[in-house]
Formats: C-alpha cells, structure tokens, sequence
C-alpha cells in the first residue's frame, strides 16, 4: 500500500485501571504521519507521549480507537515489520556486550546479518566499544545503541522516544543531524517523540502537540507558529507619542526606551508609516518571532485554563 | 522459531553469574562432592568403605536416578528450587531489565513465550544429562577404589534395559520441568519482578507436590475419607504414578493419608499433558493480553 499513512491513529485512547480508580493516560489522538516526514510529537512529561508509542509498537492495547501502520492494524505481526523503534530509556541485557545485544535482536526479529550490525555499529560510533558489556556504558552510549537497535531492521519508520536523553551537546547536534539524514537521504519517516521544543522546531517538518493526554494542535511546524501572534518591537523618539499613535490599531507595551507591539511581522510597514506620519523619528524596528516554545506554552497554557474552567 | 531459540539460548548462556548458579551447579556440584569422596578415599584408606554409600551398586540406577532430583516426590521440592530460580529470572528479568519491549515488535508474543519454555527446558536437560554422566563416570572410579563390583556389566541387554530406563527417566523429569517453567511463567507474568516471580513459583512448586497434606486434612476435617484422593489430579503424583506403571505396572501405592485412588496410566498421562498444555496456554493468554509498560 504505497499511499497508506506511515503512521495513521484514529481516536486513539488508553486508560490504565478499570472503574473509578481508572487513569485516562491517552484520551483521544489522531494522527496521520505521511512517508518521509520527521514528524514531531510534542508534549510536557506525563503527556501520553510513551503511551501512544506503545500502542503504536503493540505494546499497550488501545482501550479505544485504532492505530496503523503503512495501513496495517499494528496487531497484525506485518505491521512492525517496517517499524525500528527506541522506546523511552534504552533498555538493554547488561552481561552482554552491545554486539551481542543486536545480535539476539536481529536473531528475534529473524533477520541476523553480523556485517549489518558491524556497519550500524560503526555508524552510531560504538564499533571499538562493541564487545564491552553493556552494563559498563553510558547513558549516551546506551542511547546510541538504542538507535543502532532501532535501525537494526533497516525500517522505513523510525520511532525515537526522546532520542537525546543523556546525549552531550555534541552528541544532540550530531543526533539532530542523523535524524534529518534519516529522512533526507535514506527516505525514511521519522516519529520524534520530544518534551524539547527546540528540538522538534529544528528537526521536525510537522508536529503534533499533545497535553493531558489530547491532542491540542497539529500542523506544519511553519504554519503553527505563523499562527501565533509574534510581536514586533520599535524604537522611536518620541516614545509617548508614538504609543499614542500605535495604540488604536495595535496592543502596545512600552519596555525602557522601546515599545512591544502584538503584531505580524507583515505589519511592520504599517506601523513605520503610521509613526512616520504622526512626525515620530523611526530608529529600530525588530520582528520577534515567536517561538515554537512560546506557541507550546500558549496553547498549552490556553489547554490549563479550559480544563481549570471547565472544572 | 529456530532464530528465536538461538536468541534465548545466547541471552541464558552469556548471563555466567546465573547460569553457573543455578544450571551449572548440578555438574559441578555433583563432579566435586564425587572427586572430594574419591580424593579422600585415595589418601585416608579407611574411607574407602563409606566412598559407594551413595551408590545403588549399579551404574544404571545411578545415572538414570540423577533425573529423579527434579520429578521425584519429596526430593523434588528442593531439587526444583535451582532451576526454579533460573526460570525467573529468566521470565522475569525482562520486565525487570525492561527488555520486553525491545522484543515484543519483533516477533509473536506467543512465539517469544514458546521460544523461552523450549529454551529453559533445553538448558536444564543439558545440565541434568552431563551430571548423570559425571555422577556414571564417578561411581565407577569410586568402585575401582573401593574394589567393589559395580553392575551390570556391558551386554546389549544391559544397555536396552538401560537406554528404557534412562529414557523414561528423561521425559518424566522434562515434563516435571515443563510444569515447573509453567509455574514461573505465570509467577512472572503476575507480578513482572525477579523476585516476586521466584516466590511465588517457589510458592506453587512447593505447595504442589505437598498438596497431599492438604487434602489429607481437609478429608479429615469434612469426615469425607475420598477428599485425599483430589491429590490424583496433582502433576507429582502422575509423575510419580507414570513410573510406577512403567516400572512395575501398577499403579503407584503405598502412599500417606489413605490415599487410594490408583489412576490408570492413561489417566496420569492425559493429566500431565493437561497441567503442562494448561499452564502453556494459560500463560501466553495472559502475555498476549498483557500491557507492556516497563
């Protein structure tokens, strides 16, 4: 089914416990990933994130809904066939090394190559440290094994729960990078499950955010923050006046020798031209986009208010 | 399948702690309590006497008798306790190390529980083969020191009697370990820890071959003296009920609390394949229901 989603979740829902002492992880999560995408999932800890992974890994039954993958129920073994996934914390046999750990990996999966776990060894930087137990490594190094355990398959999607988890800032950048390269050259689709907003801003083209286990907004990451207001900031002689002028069209702050003015970027223009003909002298004007974590924080924010009230 | 054993296999071999513990410790135990009498006997003289104490006088007996520690009533309820031990944690740690969901994408959920069940019996098998080997080839050294005979001597007769004998011995003490895997299995399944896991299959293990006691009392509690004869439905007595017939053709007898239901061998057999089909199952429909959260 070439056309099929990568990732198609329709009404997905989890609650943990039966009755009164339920709890509701994941209420209701629909999503559509199309091949190719690195595709963002965006949410605060204890949002649902680990949750619908599982459920999209056939760990964790849906108690509503469906998910599937390149069209396939995820119940169905073929589904996951094309799925490679580091779910949450890497989770390894300590005693064994790491080769020996892909090695029982691609022999549970039916598909043991030793020179495909050599090369993804080399690729994520582990090849000399190979045969050294896995109890004796890193958080970082435990990571970079979890994504060689994830690419073991050679899958065409790749589900990485919060990928940089113990990750230096080196080894985030360079992460950043593979996970575009996933995408960019080896065609793959990629699912970033990430609490960092900067992160999926800069790896991801679409993403999902979700809170309190809903999801609240999904679109490309461009056109959501498009739909946040931004805010342009001028600097002007004199300050009095021009907030005068600003101030029956537009939401204006003054802050020290500048005003904050809640505006596009597109009506900056506007308001040179209206302080220019009121006779205020223009010196600066900069365009403050907003950013992926303010719009996090604004939706997120407006989510907390609307179940506060509806409490 | 075949893949997914190997993986077991590698992932139970490789864990050295563990497997020379709780598996290996058969042989090596069993080959150092033998070489410490032989090596005392051959320096201290007089000990020479007490060094085939452990021996029936026949090295069929004593090799085919070693499968008996797992599947004969009362040493099985201690002699269980080692491979007990190595099928939780060989169950359990995946919760406990969080590797099931390593694996669960990767293949059948009953595919991986068979995969185990097959493997641990495999392991345990190997282990209780090689100590009957050591204990043969020990007992005869000890019988050449202490000058004894030690039959029955090598004839294509003696060595059928033998290959029946060790034969019958094998499967009972391989369904004995089925059920046992069952019982952690399902101890793992319920609780997800290495150490809840060990006690409560410890728990059943334990209990199940004493449940004897239990329905003893309980006849004698309800003035009912057939409540006892329950304890014909219990995987020890038809493994033990197995043997009798097998051995003497007969139902087993002699057994406490007036105790007298002699089963059919057709019976016990079908039994223990139900407890072992049962707890089989059992198990991988709770697996296949079960939410993997670790």
């Amino acid at each position: 089914m070439p056309d099929s989603p990568a990732i198609h979740t329709d009404h997905l829902a989890k609650a943990f416990g039966r009755g009164r002492q339920a709890v509701q992880a994941v209420k209701d999560v629909s999503l559509n990933v199309q091949p190719g995408q690195v595709y963002g999932f965006l949410g605060p800890n204890g949002a649902g994130k680990t949750t619908t992974i599982r459920m999209l890994m056939g760990l964790i039954r849906p108690t509503r809904g469906e998910a599937l993958i390149f069209g396939l129920p995820v119940q169905n073994p073929r589904a996951l066939d094309r799925v490679g996934a580091l779910v949450e914390r890497p989770a390894f046999y300590s005693y064994l090394s790491a080769r020996d750990n892909l090695d029982v990996l691609a022999r549970t999966a039916g598909n043991h190559r030793s020179e495909r776990i050599a090369a993804l060894l080399e690729q994520v930087g582990l090849a000399e440290k190979a045969h050294r137990k896995v109890g004796s490594y890193s958080l970082g190094m435990k990571q970079r094994l979890g994504i060689a355990a994830a690419l073991l398959g050679n899958p065409d999607l790749v589900i990485l729960d919060e990928p940089t988890n113990g990750l230096d800032p080196a080894g985030i950048q360079e992460m950043r990078r593979f996970i575009r390269s996933l995408a960019e050259e080896q065609g793959k689709t990629v699912f970033l499950s990430s609490h960092l907003l900067n992160e999926v801003e800069q790896v991801c083209d679409r993403v999902a955010i979700i809170h309190l286990g809903a999801l609240i907004r999904e679109g490309a990451v461009r056109d959501l923050l498009a739909e946040g207001q931004g805010e342009l900031r001028v600097q002007a002689t004199p300050l009095a006046q021009a907030a005068e002028a600003l101030q029956s069209r537009w939401t204006v702050t003054p802050d020290g020798e500048w005003l904050s003015i809640a505006a596009r970027p597109e009506a900056s223009p506007e308001i040179v031209k209206c302080l220019v003909e009121q006779g205020v002298s223009v010196h600066q004007v900069i365009i403050q986009r907003q950013s992926l974590e303010d719009y996090f924080m604004t939706v997120t924010g407006n989510e907390n208010s609307a179940e506060a009230s509806h409490a | 399948m075949l893949n997914l054993i190997r993986a077991e296999w590698k992932k139970a071999t490789k864990n050295y702690m563990l497997i020379g513990f709780l598996v290996w410790s058969y042989p090596i135990g069993v080959g150092m309590l033998y070489g410490f009498f032989v090596l005392t006997a051959l320096l201290v003289p007089r000990m020479r006497d007490g060094l085939t104490t452990m021996s029936s006088g026949q090295w069929t007996s004593d090799m085919a008798g070693i499968w008996g520690m797992v599947s004969t009533f009362p040493g099985n309820v201690f002699g269980r306790m080692l491979p007990l031990a190595f099928m939780a944690v060989i169950f359990a740690g995946e919760y406990q190390w969080g590797t099931w969901k390593n694996l669960i994408p990767r293949g059948r959920r009953i595919s991986l529980l068979l995969a185990k069940f097959i493997t641990l019996i495999a392991i345990i098998a190997t282990s209780l083969l090689v100590t009957t080997l050591i204990a043969g080839v020990m007992q005869v050294i000890a019988h050449k020191i202490a000058d004894l005979p030690y039959g029955p001597a090598l004839s294509a007769e003696a060595l059928a009697d033998f290959a029946r004998m060790y034969i019958r011995e094998a499967l009972l003490s391989v369904a004995s370990l089925i059920i046992l895997a069952g019982y952690a299995s399902l101890a793992a399944l319920l609780t997800r820890s290495i150490l809840g896991s060990l006690m409560l299959g410890l728990g059943f293990s334990i209990v199940e071959p004493i449940t004897i006691t239990f329905f003893g009392l309980l006849g004698k509690l309800l003035d009912n003296n057939q409540a006892v004869n329950l304890y014909r439905f219990v995987p020890t007595y038809n493994i033990d009920n197995i043997r009798a017939w097998l051995v003497t053709d007969e139902a087993l007898t002699g057994m406490p609390f007036g105790f007298n239901a002699e089963a059919s061998l057709g019976f016990s057999a079908a039994m223990l394949a139900l407890w072992i089909v049962g707890l089989v199952l059992l198990s991988a429909v709770i697996f296949q229901r079960q939410d993997i959260t670790s």
